[in-house]
């Protein structure tokens, strides 16, 4: 028996191949040692025979050989960093500074920083720091859900939409009461209710909604700077009462979902509870800059019991002290 | 509970009409919540992922920050921004989007979340990251974190016209056009963005790299010239 052995490409070595069958194997013993012809085979069988039944375990898979194959292949090596580490270079990135005792109201401008940012990032930090400017983190299992609330398909025939606020149900169309959102409208994207934190002023001390792992990352909304009724400017308050605009105290569980009457109005409470946007900065304020403002939060928690309870003024200060 | 949407402002700053009645528009800014390097590439592909979705003159210059209880706000500045690009294509280990990985294998792909995946897509054209980044490194990009199929394809092509100038001049022996055996410019950065998507596991960029960059040299070979 000749052997050949070729190792190119997709070529499999059937010299040693046996099934499994001990007769088999026996057969090819004696094919083998009536063809021998070199020392090598020679010494390959008489280390055949002395292994036994143990050689034959070894040599039962084909053995395929392929042409430039690597049989170990090294790992890539790591980089130096991972996505746990910090970008520090951004923690320097401070568009304010302030002395040690003072606040961010206090704050000037870091020309060093401002210098190198946009029209827009300006805009946005002016915004941050005067509060004139909501924030919503977005959890990341539903990012999709709300970025695809905002763009009108037009090539699937939609117009913009406005989705109806509870308290707008009363005034609807029985379609537009089933459909729940109005059609039509000079605008390029649906419209839609959700919640926003108003934080202190360039986010400092009060934690954003959720935890930041699930939720990491959050959008900025600008808040209108004026609002035109019957060309008068309109104060910001009035404004929010008229549209239905509910704004509570940081940390208030409002529970919208399930504190909402069948005709839109807020029940449980939740209605006494709203402030207007005036009274949720000067919280903020009195958050930075007031020294005791777990005293302050527990009077105004035991207020808005009270009052929800129907006791007096009085009795608010009472169990107060 | 505030009205949102409804008006949006474009790149010039047009159109911005926000009210209480009518909505605040589209998302003024982007932030994040930790300057981990994990968390800003999650900002970094949720812009993608606007840009995709709301349309791209309505994300353009978006600003990009950092708030935090403690610190306050940091913001992520061009210049900032470019140096991360740059860390994130030499230094970092690339990674998928964690909450798609497993949404996305080989044998079980979602549809909603490969849609996503493919918004997700950084464009190496837009935001100047070409004139920053040299090809090895948004080839890196484009392996380890995803780049949309157009720029990647542009990124090959002024590769194969580099190899070419270099051949014209004769800087280099004159090879085999498609001969990946020969050491050249395109076969240097289909291997940095095949290594990179090996670090990160992302199988669809393996396949969408070969087959851009065979598209790339079969059209060459066969005179045909390639507009995307």
């Amino acid at each position: 028996m000749s052997h050949d052995q070729s190792s190119y490409l997709g070529t499999t070595n059937h010299t040693n191949y046996t099934d499994s069958g001990a007769s088999i194997a026996s057969s090819l013993e004696t094919d083998a040692e009536a063809d021998i012809e070199t020392d090598a085979e020679k010494q390959q069988l008489d280390d055949h025979h002395r292994h036994g039944t143990n050689s034959h375990h070894d040599d039962r898979k084909p053995q395929v050989i392929i042409a430039n194959y690597t049989p170990r292949i090294d790992p890539l090596p790591p980089l130096a960093l991972e996505a746990h580490n910090e970008f520090s270079e951004l923690l320097l990135s401070n568009p304010y500074m302030w002395r040690d005792g003072e606040g961010p109201e206090e704050a000037v401008r870091n020309s060093v920083v401002w210098n190198t940012m946009s029209e827009k990032e300006r805009e946005v930090a002016e915004q941050l720091l005067e509060q004139t400017c909501a924030v919503k983190t977005i959890k990341n299992a539903d990012l999709t859900t709300f970025i695809q609330k905002f763009p009108v398909k037009e090539d699937e025939g939609q117009v913009p939409r406005r989705w109806l606020h509870p308290a707008d149900f009363k005034d609807a169309s029985k379609k537009e009461r089933m459909q729940k959102y109005e059609e039509g409208g000079d605008v390029k994207f649906h419209s839609f209710h959700t919640s926003l934190s108003l934080l202190p002023p360039l986010g400092l001390k009060m934690r954003c909604y959720g935890s930041t792992r699930s939720y990491t990352s959050g959008v900025i909304f600008a808040l209108p700077p004026t609002t035109l009724v019957s060309n008068k400017v309109e104060d910001e308050d009035i404004a929010l009462r008229r549209t239905h605009t509910w704004a509570w105290p940081a940390g208030y569980a409002a529970k919208t979902e399930f504190n909402i009457s069948h005709r839109g109005e807020l029940i449980n409470g939740r209605k006494e509870a709203l402030v207007s946007i005036t009274q949720l900065r000067s919280n903020n304020h009195s958050y930075i800059y007031d020294k005791d403002y777990g005293k302050f939060l527990i009077f105004s928690m035991v207020c808005l019991a009270s009052r929800h309870l129907g006791l007096s003024s009085q009795s608010h200060y009472m169990f107060f002290r | 509970m505030c009205r949102v949407g409804g008006v949006g402002s474009n790149a010039n700053g047009e159109g911005n009409d926000i009210s209480f009645d009518d909505g605040l528009g589209v998302p003024m800014a982007l932030f994040v919540r930790t300057p981990s390097y994990g968390d800003l590439t999650a900002l970094l592909r949720l812009r993608a992922r606007l840009s995709a979705v709301l349309g791209k003159e309505y994300v353009r210059g978006i600003p990009l920050l950092l708030i935090d209880p403690d610190i306050g706000t940091r913001i992520l500045t061009e210049e900032l921004q470019k140096k991360l690009l740059t860390t994130m294509s030499n230094s970092l280990n690339p990674f998928q989007n964690p909450h798609l990985k497993h949404q996305t294998q080989i044998n079980a792909v979602s549809e909603t979340h490969f849609k996503q995946k493919l918004e997700e897509l950084l464009d190496l054209d837009d935001d100047n990251i070409r004139d920053v980044l040299t090809t090895e490194e948004c080839a890196r990009l484009a392996g380890g974190y995803g780049a949309t199929d157009e720029s990647v394809a542009h990124l090959l092509i002024d590769a194969m016209v580099d190899d070419h100038e270099e051949e014209r001049n004769g800087d280099r022996k004159q090879h085999v056009v498609g001969d990946w055996s020969q050491n050249n410019k395109l076969q240097h950065i289909v291997n940095e963005g095949l290594s990179a998507a090996v670090r990160s596991g992302k199988f669809t960029v393996l396949f969408v790299l070969m087959t851009l960059a065979w598209i790339t040299v079969a059209a060459n070979t066969c005179g045909i010239s390639l507009v995307l």
